[in-house]
């Protein structure tokens, strides 16, 4: 089972939006674009749990505005005989090249296999009783429902029961013996029932045994005590004490004394058993992953919300890698980098807020050819530093990045100047090493960004002929929302020595030499003006770059001039375009 | 006609019935010889057939809706936990759950459609928006010319029961044989000559229906 198609209406926080899953489904984006919100309004689709007790507030309604329904409407497809037929009569006709509901056709032989589908779909509803002060909320099949008529088809808690579904809860509920938990459902769904002939054993020799604690000697005289004064008005005449009183487990049913039995772990490390708490919250992770895939197998739809959370970098990402392939459909949200490195870039969904608050879903594009796959996963990697943010800075290469990042921090610590960050603006780089195709990737990463919803700045060099220069300038200014372009004829070495005193210079450059073991190409201290400028470029660039080296080695209150402006403008321009105040495209030339 | 329930009490020809694998079985018996009871344990088995999987299920077809509601009552009897997947309806009924589900696929549009009865059309006249009783079964074979549908459809029930199978038309019978594509077919059917001389005769159905060789006539 896989969902082919959501669509939020008037739900929390959004107005109207559609997702169109590829396989998978990994949802980013800026704090507060609605990724809870999405996992939720798919857990109250297929939870019977979650329509089990009436709305309490009006929250769930977009604006707070109850004069309309709130609705999350779910598409799902690859059925195969077992839902397909337990589903027969709601079955719908799914169109997979439009993505959408086929409503009526003139004639049933134009139902055709190699285009359509036969789907299943259902729809959460939440409407709100202004007089009760509460709302009501259910799951119908919208192919019955007559909305309009208030009339609804809704689905039964045991139909719900047979879509394969769960949502991962963070930790903590993993092995859980309690009457309603995913493990009991589990358990007492295996072959057999000596689970519950213990269960009934367990009972009655609890009942046994706690029963010998009110016929001993020492609690007798201890009751007895208690009831001498009580025996007349409570009518006991004659009975013993442990005649009157027993013992027995919490509220004297299985359930409660289950409450108190809790899961204890021995890994064999040499530590023994221990209760799961005690064990760290990452066993407790993947205890609660291993539970979830067992509990929906591999044609269910696991979801979780901020996934990774509490979780070191590794094991999130492994249990990401883990559940997208076990499950037939995995909705993720999270906010790791690490954990959206196991989706392919078609499968990214990232939400973003535009200046007004309203939300805006973007997916990743489902490649065509081959050589768009590649080039979309390599990018999205150098994307996934930003999928969090509003707006990215992006440079032509690593030396680039690596040198306004540490002056961005010498500006912070030393002058209070805001972090990127601040702005939830993030600096990335389009991977050239050498300059030389820098120019060209930066437009196309600034284009993949912007089809995730980022708004871009691009800084480019201003080198070159100038026919080639002038191409650059328009390809940037068609791909991303602003460009800032360094002073003529300087690329990030120069911008980074312009406006540093030339002694300063010589001595940082000496510093770095020995520090790193490079060897200085010629003697410094009798060079001035271009041939030192000539030298410490050449300098700079070896060892894999020292770029971002030479900023943090620059002395306290030097920070090169030219490149701070640089930083300072494409800061500037990036929170301008965040917030929707930039109206056309800008090309700021330093 | 309170049948046996266990199967111990069935008789050697009523459980020759229920283990037959033939692709046509034709029962005749008069009332009260058990037919009812026979086609109910022989749904019984078949639903418990390694072949059959979980979600497949037994169609049990009649002609009135007193009768559906008495194989309805008996059904837990005999199936059980299983009753579940026997579904017992009319000719009509059955035609009208296939048009309430996927008429919307065949130009009647999306409105779920609504009956008129032959006394309102004689008072008021033919209305085009509703079906009338006798449009079900015709409307709901042009439906089946959808491989997709018909798939869906032969798939679901292995075995298809026919009640009074002595009753059928031309239409039901079609019913009956597009079903049976996939399906094993058990008709019930009471010999004695049937009232309705409109009907076409048992032997004409079955003949035309299968090769002859196929099917396999049984007397209760």
């Amino acid at each position: 089972m896989r969902i082919l198609r959501v669509d939020l209406r008037h739900f929390r926080g959004f107005d109207v939006a559609t997702i169109l899953p590829a396989q998978h489904v990994v949802v980013v984006g800026e704090p507060g674009a609605g990724r809870s919100d999405l996992i939720e309004g798919l857990e109250r689709v297929f939870s019977p749990e979650a329509t089990r007790v009436r709305l309490p507030s009006e929250l769930d309604f977009y604006n707070r505005d109850t004069s309309l329904r709130a609705e999350v409407e779910v598409v799902i497809g690859d059925l195969r005989d077992e839902l397909e037929q337990a589903f027969f009569d709601h079955l719908e006709v799914w169109d997979r090249d439009k993505q959408e509901i086929v409503d009526q056709l003139t004639d049933p032989d134009q139902i055709d296999r190699t285009a359509h589908d036969l789907v299943l779909r259902l729809c959460y509803r939440a409407a709100w009783d202004e007089k009760q002060e509460q709302g009501e909320h259910w799951v119908d099949y919208p192919k019955t429902s007559e909305p309009d008529a208030a009339r609804f088809d809704r689905i039964t808690r045991a139909d719900k029961n047979l879509l394969p579904f769960a949502v991962i809860h963070g930790a903590g509920r993993a092995l859980d013996l309690g009457s309603r938990s995913p493990f009991r459902r589990l358990v007492q769904g295996a072959v057999g029932d000596d689970f519950v002939s213990a269960l009934g054993r367990l009972e009655e020799q609890i009942e046994d045994h706690a029963g010998q604690f009110s016929a001993t000697a020492q609690m007798t005289e201890a009751l007895e005590r208690i009831l001498e004064h009580l025996r007349t008005p409570l009518a006991l005449g004659k009975a013993t004490a442990a005649d009157i009183v027993h013992f027995l487990p919490e509220g004297g049913s299985v359930s409660g004394l289950l409450r108190s039995l809790g899961p204890a772990i021995d890994l064999k490390d040499g530590r023994g058993v221990l209760p799961l708490p005690r064990q760290g919250s990452t066993l407790a992770a993947m205890l609660g992953v291993g539970q979830t895939l067992a509990t929906v197998g591999v044609r269910g739809i696991v979801a979780a919300d901020d996934f990774g959370e509490g979780l070191d970098a590794e094991t999130a990402q492994h249990l990401a890698a883990t559940l997208r392939s076990s499950a037939a459909q995995i909705w993720l949200s999270t906010r790791r980098p690490r954990c959206v490195e196991v989706f392919r870039p078609s499968e990214v969904v990232r939400f973003a807020k535009n200046s007004r608050g309203g939300r805006l879903v973007y997916q990743g594009r489902v490649p065509t050819t081959k050589a768009e796959r590649l080039a979309a996963r390599h990018r999205n990697m150098q994307l996934l530093p930003a999928i969090t943010a509003r707006a990215v800075i992006i440079l032509e290469g690593p030396h680039n990045r690596a040198a306004f990042t540490d002056l961005a921090f010498r500006l912070f610590y030393e002058m209070g100047t805001p972090l990127p960050s601040a702005h939830r603006v993030t600096i990335i780089d389009a991977g050239s090493v050498d300059g030389s195709g820098g120019s060209s990737a930066v437009p196309r990463l600034a284009l993949a960004a912007a089809e995730l919803g980022l708004r871009t700045v691009a800084v480019i060099d201003h080198d070159g002929s100038s026919d080639q220069v002038r191409k650059e300038l328009e390809e940037n200014l068609r791909c991303a929302d602003a460009v800032v372009r360094l002073p003529a004829g300087h690329a990030i070495e120069l911008a980074l020595l312009t406006g540093v005193d030339e002694e300063v210079i010589k001595t940082t450059l000496t510093d770095l030499s020995k520090a790193f073991g490079v060897s200085l190409p010629v003697d410094l201290t009798t060079l001035t003006g271009a041939p030192l400028f000539a030298a410490a470029r050449a300098f700079l660039k070896q060892a894999g770059g020292l770029h971002g080296q030479f900023v943090l080695a620059l002395p306290p209150g030097v920070v090169p001039p030219e490149a701070r402006l640089v930083l300072q403008t494409a800061i500037d321009i990036a929170v301008k375009a965040a917030d929707g105040a930039l109206t056309e495209k800008v090309c700021v030339d330093l | 006609m309170r049948g046996p329930v266990r199967r111990e009490d069935l008789t050697p020809r009523q459980l020759q019935v229920i283990e037959a694998t033939e692709p046509v079985v034709l029962v005749l018996g008069g009332p009260g010889t058990g037919k009812t009871t026979t086609a109910l344990w022989a749904a019984r088995e078949e639903l418990s057939r390694p072949a059959v999987l979980s979600w497949q299920r037994v169609l049990f077809l009649t002609f009135s809706r007193t009768a559906v509601a008495q194989i309805a009552k008996r059904s837990p009897g005999v199936l059980g936990p299983e009753s579940h997947r026997i579904e017992i309806s009319t000719f009509h009924g059955f035609a009208w759950r296939l048009l309430r589900s996927f008429g919307r696929y065949g130009g009647q549009g999306i409105i779920t459609p609504t009956l008129q009865s032959a006394a309102r059309i004689k008072l008021l006249g033919q209305d085009t928006t509703r079906l009338s009783y006798d449009d079900l079964i015709p409307r709901m074979l042009a439906l089946l010319k959808s491989e997709t549908l018909l798939r869906l459809l032969t798939r679901r029930w292995p075995l298809v029961i026919c009640d009074e199978f002595q009753d059928t038309d031309d239409d039901q019978w079609t019913v009956l044989a597009t079903l049976a594509r996939n399906a094993r077919l058990l008709v019930l059917a009471d010999p004695n000559p049937s009232v309705d001389t409109s009907k076409p005769a048992i032997g004409r159905h079955l003949k035309t229906g299968h090769r002859s060789g196929r099917s396999r006539p049984d007397v209760l």
